[in-house]
């Protein structure tokens, strides 16, 4: 193990690979490639690994032949101006790449879709229609006595969450975090994470997790103080069912755990609502939250970014010059298969092994995407939190992370690049 | 190099005592000078002879960005559907009405003449998110106060019964930390209160945990606020939002000041008696009365208006109570890492309800009965009260009493008749109008060269043109300089400049650290030296916003 | 006067806005005031005529012909008068109407009667997801008329739903009645999985069990509800599968649910 004086390891790291945002992680930046040394997951060692290199020789390329960026921008620009109606998908960036593809997508009259927005919007809906009691990840640490996990293990996206916030040495309030109480509700979970430190096995709800909406109507029923229809919803008999109605009116600070992606899409919305309305009840008598995770490949930096400067969610038109927003209709893969566009722009400085659709006429990713089959045009860039600084919003919004610039690499950053192509849209327009 | 004239205007300039003087006015590069030196080439001049020209107008308590904010915003796609900003050669598009996005909202603000915009609710660990939303509210000048008191580092160190000095020092980090103007309390410890299932705290009352008290809370960040000689008060949200018969604990909240500088804000949700059948009457006139009294309180109203809103706040536990108003039915409350917690609550202000028409009689008796236009400031609360937007209206009501007396005859009758506002002949002039839209929050926040227009200031300056209909007068201001730059012309945006963020960096000793740093490993969700943001990457989060100290003269 | 027709020149490639060609809107227009209103298709705004060949001149009873099925909003806040669409229709339709009648042949997009508040919407075909449901922002989906479907609806049949009547001939698919707030939707078919979810009230009527339930939703036994037989009577003669129902076969399997959203909801299985 290197040791964390040697000058090379940079410590306190944030991690942008995956939306817990971990922060304690040591790097070594002397090698060839970025190790880390201490506090990070297999995720992370991957995803700083493979990224973080020099990416020395990678350049522009336009119809796979090799092109200065100034002529790539202003092929894209040329693209996405004389475009009907530009998609801009992909979107695993910072704060600032995002913003900076939100200036070229109101310029060009586009369309922006992150890759996670199919269920990004489901989710989003919640807030909507009914509102939320949620909380977030340093409140779990030290309040949360008893976790139930709705459809998800949470630790198969995000590995590190029971050994950061929950099976913590110390609380700052009672219980003791080894006394802490898990509930997985649903089957074929990893529940391993789930045992105490001391050996306490979790409680799991073996049910096929696409049957949630069973789960969670039992649930409500039984803290509404109503009958259910089967004596064993589930297959789970009703004591099991009342027992975990009895602890969660008995907690003090229970909370609700899901993760959007882990539903079935279409069930998303209503999953969500029906956990809001377990909170809802059981918050007339005591405390319990809501906590939704995700924002893994900057998902939430993407949406926020988009709902702070636009008003609205991602999935919205800027075509007419106003903004319109249509989740069900303006979802890239939707606006794909119908023909409603003719200019895809992946953007994606995070992500370099999901797959642009193959309509991306347009790729601007890092030089490691092993890309199927070669775009118009392609502009490699470089990383956040690993070539360049940043910000990355955690899954739980709960904090902002600042990211670090730990590798050297000639390649622009996302958000140079949409600027350059802006800028070049505009002396089209001019 | 550029040199700006504006000639002929009637200009008020309360600050150094102007009102209604004809003057000229030099800018040169961004800054008012008193005259041109030999060489001095006027590149640009207006003739504003006859229009009345003001410095550019600060909202210092405007929920524009942050966390809840954008709550607001994704929560309220009905909101924006019929409030469009249309994308122009120099604009973006954006949309919303009572929760803009942040462009719609630089873009509006700067079309009423509006240069700076604090945002007064800026959660600690959320200081990043706030200063990213600010930087990409355009043409403005941005800042924001911290929130504190129900931040479980603080209540552990009241417990601990740490000195003052610790605790100044604990507040000056977090000032210096979080790139921030000043410090906010919201519901003293009431929001940690209700993480622990307590669902209302009164001034006096201990949290259920730590046996602290709002009193102590007040008390001690007022002092460390005072000490640290940060020029803006302990900015107050105080106990019991929005309750029936609060009065009583707002009075307490300015006592437990002990006669250093406070500041009470949206002080009408917080001046409400329980008199009459309905228990719910009016506390102005002793919530002005106590004003008048005490020279250390200052307040902004947070007038309501009526018409949709959303309201958004760090006070979850005022906000968990209200849901059940909420309308449309949804509501959103959070609690935040150790910290605080915000609520977001959709409302309509309805004028033939008795509690909203009384609500907005209220604000106004308060903006009538406090004597001095210095310590009183105009605001809505945006969103709470109102959206921003409304204030060229809420100015009308405050300068034309046959407008504010016609308007008051179509209220709930029940409301018109608990409330003495008729009885109030009070007419602001535009000179007071512009102490407590310029003057008074420039001075109030230590903005030595914002909110006037003598030489040295920032050339923030607003052009109307007089209009006996003063709300005409002022949604629409013929011209908008910021720091010299035209940037609206006849209500419209004509240049899209970045604003400053403003902050204060007041002397602390940074060995607190020893005692944060510990704290953050083992309790916080990242580590401390991940939660700090620096000066350069505030610049980074804002965009490129320059960054503007503000002095402190330390007082301990 | 005779109809005002709209013939589709040829599909564009984008979906367009079409809620203005509707005959509130276009109540004393000319056709040639029609045919110079402008319509936006993706980046481009583009005259009606360019779009469509016009013929007829009664803008109170509008047709559309051709495959429309890229435009949304037809009939969209309509307050009296006629849309009929020959073919198929895209998402949207007759949202928030308030009166009048809009007839598609072939089927619609999704959100079909979204908001509508009155009036009536015969589709032949089928209808999309959320059909008489909540657009996001919307605090409740259909508020009141009648939306007779001869097809099937796809998910999330009357979401939200909070008065009038939802007619479905063949199947509803999954989470039919979702958070139905108030009204009543009958399906002739199947419906998929978990009808009712989070119901509050409403009446959702069925002539099957559903093969997949929510617990939530509590077997009350037969009953005998002297209100169907009015219901069934208020039906007759409307085309498809409740034009003819014997009024007085009002005995039915009723369930309550779903019982954690206060579950006053009923679902009224037809024996």
């Amino acid at each position: 193990m290197t040791n964390e004086a040697t000058s090379s390891v940079v410590a306190e790291v944030a991690c942008p690979f995956c939306g817990l945002a971990c922060d304690d992680l040591s790097v070594d930046t002397g090698g060839d490639a970025l190790a880390v040394v201490a506090g990070g997951c297999p995720k992370a060692q991957a995803g700083f690994a493979r990224m973080g290199v020099a990416h020395a020789g990678a350049g522009a390329r336009i119809a796979g032949k090799a092109v200065s960026f100034e002529e790539a921008y202003a092929e894209v620009a040329r693209r996405v101006k004389t475009s009907a109606l530009p998609v801009f998908s992909g979107m695993a960036l910072d704060v600032n790449g995002m913003r900076g593809v939100m200036d070229l997508a109101d310029a060009a009259g586009g369309v922006v879709d992150h890759l996670y927005s199919e269920i990004g919007w489901r989710s989003t809906r919640v807030v909507q229609d009914i509102g939320y009691v949620t909380t977030t990840l340093a409140e779990v640490k030290n309040r949360a006595d008893l976790i139930v996990l709705v459809g998800t293990d949470v630790v198969t996206k995000s590995s590190r969450f029971f050994e950061r916030y929950v099976w913590n040495d110390e609380a700052m309030f009672e219980p003791a975090p080894s006394a802490r109480r898990i509930v997985y509700l649903g089957g074929d979970l990893n529940t391993a994470p789930g045992r105490s430190p001391d050996g306490r096995e979790p409680e799991v709800f073996d049910f096929d997790c696409s049957r949630m909406p069973e789960a969670l109507s039992t649930l409500n029923a039984l803290l509404a103080k109503q009958p259910v229809r089967d004596a064993a919803p589930l297959g789970i008999e009703i004591a099991r069912w009342q027992a975990l109605a009895d602890a969660l009116r008995a907690a003090k600070y229970s909370v609700l755990v899901w993760m959007a992606g882990d539903f079935q899409p279409s069930q998303v919305d209503l999953n969500i609502n029906a956990i809001m309305a377990v909170v809802r009840t059981l918050n007339v008598s005591t405390r319990c939250n809501g906590l939704g995770l995700g924002g893994a490949d900057g998902e939430l930096n993407a949406s926020m970014v988009h709902a702070w400067q636009t008003g609205y969610p991602m999935r919205t038109s800027f075509a007419s010059g106003i903004p319109l927003y249509d989740p069900v209709h303006n979802g890239s893969a939707r606006l794909i298969a119908e023909g409603e566009t003719d200019t895809v722009v992946w953007v994606s400085a995070l992500n370099d092994t999901k797959q642009p659709p193959a309509e991306a006429c347009v790729v601007i990713a890092p030089p490691t995407l092993k890309l199927e089959r070669e775009p118009e045009v392609f502009i490699p860039v470089s990383t956040p939190g690993v070539h360049h600084v940043g910000h990355f919003f955690r899954g739980d919004k709960g904090a902002t992370l600042p990211l670090r610039a730990l590798r050297a690499t000639g390649l622009p950053s996302a958000a140079t690049v949409a600027a350059a192509i802006t800028a070049k849209l505009k002396e089209v327009s001019a | 190099m550029s040199v700006i004239k504006l000639t002929g205007g009637r200009v008020i300039d309360p600050a150094n005592g102007v009102d209604d003087q004809v003057r000229d006015i030099y800018v040169k590069d961004g800054r008012i000078v008193a005259s041109l030196a030999d060489g001095d080439k006027v590149s640009a001049e207006y003739n504003v002879s006859g229009r009345i020209v003001m410095s550019g107008a600060i909202d210092m308590h405007t929920h524009i960005g942050g966390g809840k904010v954008n709550i607001a915003r994704e929560m309220l796609p009905e909101d924006h559907r019929d409030d469009p900003v249309a994308r122009t050669e120099i604009t973006r598009s954006s949309c919303g009405y009572c929760a803009p996005g942040t462009l719609a909202a630089g873009y509006r603000y700067a079309e009423m003449g509006y240069t700076s915009c604090f945002e007064p609710a800026i959660i600690p660990m959320n200081a990043r998110q706030a200063h990213m939303e600010m930087g990409d509210t355009p043409i403005v000048d941005t800042g924001g106060y911290a929130m504190l008191g129900s931040d479980d580092f603080l209540l552990r160190m009241l417990v601990a019964k740490e000195d003052q000095q610790t605790i100044n020092d604990y507040v000056a980090w977090i000032l210096h930390s979080t790139q921030t103007l000043g410090i906010k309390v919201v519901n003293p410890g009431g929001i940690s209160a209700f993480k622990f299932n307590q669902r209302k705290l009164d001034v006096d009352e201990q949290n259920a945990y730590y046996g602290v008290t709002p009193r102590q809370i007040l008390r001690t960040l007022s002092r460390a606020v005072h000490e640290l000689g940060v020029p803006h008060p302990l900015h107050v949200h105080a106990s019991n939002l929005g309750v029936a018969g609060n009065v009583d604990s707002t009075l307490a909240t300015m006592d437990a000041a002990e006669g250093l500088p406070i500041h009470l804000t949206h002080i009408q949700f917080h001046s409400y008696g329980s008199e009459g059948d309905r228990k719910f009457s009016s506390g102005a006139a002793r919530i002005a009365e106590a004003i008048n009294r005490h020279k250390n309180v200052t307040a902004d109203v947070g007038q309501v208006l009526f018409g949709q809103t959303v309201t958004a706040s760090g006070d979850n536990m005022s906000q968990y109570r209200n849901s059940g108003l909420a309308s449309p039915k949804k509501s959103a409350v959070m609690d935040i890492e150790m910290e605080a917690g915000c609520g977001v609550v959709p409302f309509k202000y309805k004028d033939q309800n008795f509690v909203n028409a009384l609500q907005w009689a209220i604000g106004l008796e308060i903006f009538l009965m406090v004597d001095d236009p210095w310590r009183i400031f105009l605001t809505t609360d945006h969103p709470n009260g109102a959206p921003f937007t409304t204030y060229p209206h809420l100015i009308k009501l405050l300068t034309d009493r046959s407008f504010r007396n016609s308007m008051l005859d179509t209220i709930n009758a029940d409301a018109k008749a608990m409330s003495n506002l008729a009885s109030l002949e009070r007419e602001y002039s535009l000179y007071e109008i512009a102490i407590m839209t310029r003057a008074a929050p420039a001075r109030i926040l230590g903005l030595t060269d914002r909110g006037h227009l003598a030489p040295g200031a920032a050339a923030d300056i607003v052009v109307y043109k007089e209009d006996a209909d003063r709300e005409r007068m002022f949604e629409k201001p013929e011209l908008v300089f910021k720091d010299g730059e035209l940037v609206v012309r006849d209500g419209k945006v004509v240049k899209v400049v970045r604003g400053n963020t403003h902050v204060v960096k007041p002397e602390f000793d940074r060995g607190i650290e020893k005692k944060i740093e510990p704290y953050f490993r083992q309790y916080h969700s990242v580590r401390m030296n991940n939660f700090k943001i620096s000066d350069d990457e505030l610049c980074e989060c804002g965009g490129g916003s320059k960054l503007i100290p503000h002095a402190c003269r330390k007082r301990s | 006067m005779s109809a005002l027709v709209l013939t589709l020149r040829s599909a564009p490639a984008q979906r367009v806005d079409a809620g203005a060609l509707n005959p509130t809107a276009l109540a004393g227009m000319t056709p040639a005031d029609v045919a110079a209103l402008t319509l936006q298709v993706g980046k481009n705004v583009v005259r009606v005529d360019a779009l469509f060949d016009l013929s007829g001149d009664d803008p109170g009873d509008i047709v559309f012909r051709g495959d429309c099925s890229r435009f949304e909003r037809i009939g969209a806040g309509m307050k009296s008068g006629r849309v009929t669409v020959e073919g198929d229709a895209g998402g949207y339709v007759a949202q928030r109407m308030l009166g009048g009648e809009v007839i598609v042949t072939g089927s619609t997009g999704a959100f079909c009667a979204s908001g509508m508040k009155g009036g009536r919407v015969e589709v032949r075909g089928n209808v999309g997801d959320y059909a008489g449901g909540a657009v996001p922002g919307d605090m409740k989906g259909m508020a009141g008329g009648l939306l007779l479907v001869a097809g099937n609806a796809g998910e999330r049949l009357g979401d939200r739903m909070r008065r009038g009547q939802i007619l479905v001939s063949g199947n509803a698919g999954d989470y039919c009645a979702s958070r139905m707030i108030a009204g009543t939707i009958a399906v002739a078919g199947t419906v998929g999985a978990y009808p009712g979810y989070l119901m509050k009230r409403g009446t959702l009527i069925l002539n099957a069990l559903p093969v997949q339930m929510l617990p939530g939703m509590v077997d009350c036994g037969a009953h005998r509800l002297g209100f169907l037989s009015l219901l069934y009577a208020s039906w007759k003669g409307l085309p498809g599968a409740f034009g003819a129902l014997d009024a007085s076969a009002c005995t039915v399997r009723r369930f309550m649910g779903d019982m954690g959203a206060t579950g006053r909801g009923e679902m009224l299985i037809r024996g």
